[in-house]
């Protein structure tokens, strides 16, 4: 790569990749999310946030309800634990899971991901608390109901 | 059932958000309830599941986004004005804190660590 223009959203990819595998749960389909979120990225001015930019592919992945639950076994391969968590990830609301990626995956601030889902702090906060709790839940028990539909 | 805002302050500690003084009165406040203890655990444990489940590095090539991010127009762009954004934190601001106190929580030791509202902490170099 060396030698060649690296714009933001160059450096950020990798991340963006990552972010939307854990929503769409394959590779395909997460890096054509991340591919319109960049062309949607790039007609807006000023340049895209780090965290508008997480909160765009969050809108672009719920915009197609990109969900491949197959995927998603497949690529925990003999990893059965993170196979579980990988599917109780998907039995979450699409915005819990979308912040659970972002502050726990992707270390963004509570700030941060309010500003990316364009969401009050103290909501994004209470929802944090809520959908860890019922990860874990679903990880101890995965028959067990998250008590909110997607 | 736990109150949400306590929740709320528990997740907000073990991800770093809260400032010292706040951040020690959750130590004291778990080191004083067991049930709140097994929630920060709770919470603690579970973000690390997601970022062992989901945290790994992606490493294969996309072209279809390069193509699209290398055109011309586009690293005009970036080099014109670049975003104003600080370094990715992180994921996990305050480990040393965190690890100590919920083993601290595990053996037992809270009880009689707590004096004057603060709670002795075993280590806390590095963070913050």
């Amino acid at each position: 790569m060396a030698g060649r223009p690296h714009s933001h959203l160059t450096l950020l990819l990798p991340r963006l990749r990552r972010f939307a595998r854990g929503l769409a749960g394959a590779a395909a389909p997460a890096d054509a999310i991340v591919l319109e979120a960049c062309r949607r990225a790039l007609t807006t001015a000023p340049p895209t946030t780090t965290a508008r930019m997480f909160g765009l592919v969050h809108a672009v992945w719920r915009d197609t309800a990109t969900d491949t639950g197959e995927a998603v076994d497949a690529a925990a391969g003999p990893h059965f634990a993170l196979g579980v968590v990988r599917r109780a990830l998907r039995l979450l609301p699409a915005e819990q899971r979308g912040l659970l990626l972002l502050a726990s995956v992707e270390g963004l601030s509570h700030r941060e991901c309010a500003e990316a889902l364009d969401l009050p702090v103290g909501t994004v906060t209470a929802s944090l608390a809520r959908a860890r709790l019922t990860l874990g839940r679903l990880v101890e028990d995965p028959h067990d109901e998250p008590g909110a539909a997607p | 059932m736990k109150e949400r805002w306590d929740d709320g302050l528990l997740v907000a500690y073990v991800d770093g958000e809260l400032d010292d003084a706040t951040a020690r009165a959750v130590e004291a406040w778990v080191a004083a309830d067991p049930d709140s203890g097994a929630t920060l655990r709770r919470l603690h444990d579970s973000a690390g599941m997601l970022r062992a489940a989901c945290g790994g590095p992606i490493h294969d090539p996309c072209p279809e986004i390069m193509l699209l991010l290398e055109q011309p127009a586009v690293t005009a762009m970036a080099a014109a004005a670049p975003p104003a954004d600080a370094p990715p934190p992180s994921p996990w601001r305050r480990p040393a804190v965190i690890a100590a106190v919920l083993a601290a929580l595990a053996l037992g030791t809270f009880s009689g660590a707590v004096w004057g509202g603060a709670v002795a902490l075993p280590v806390v170099e590095g963070c913050r």
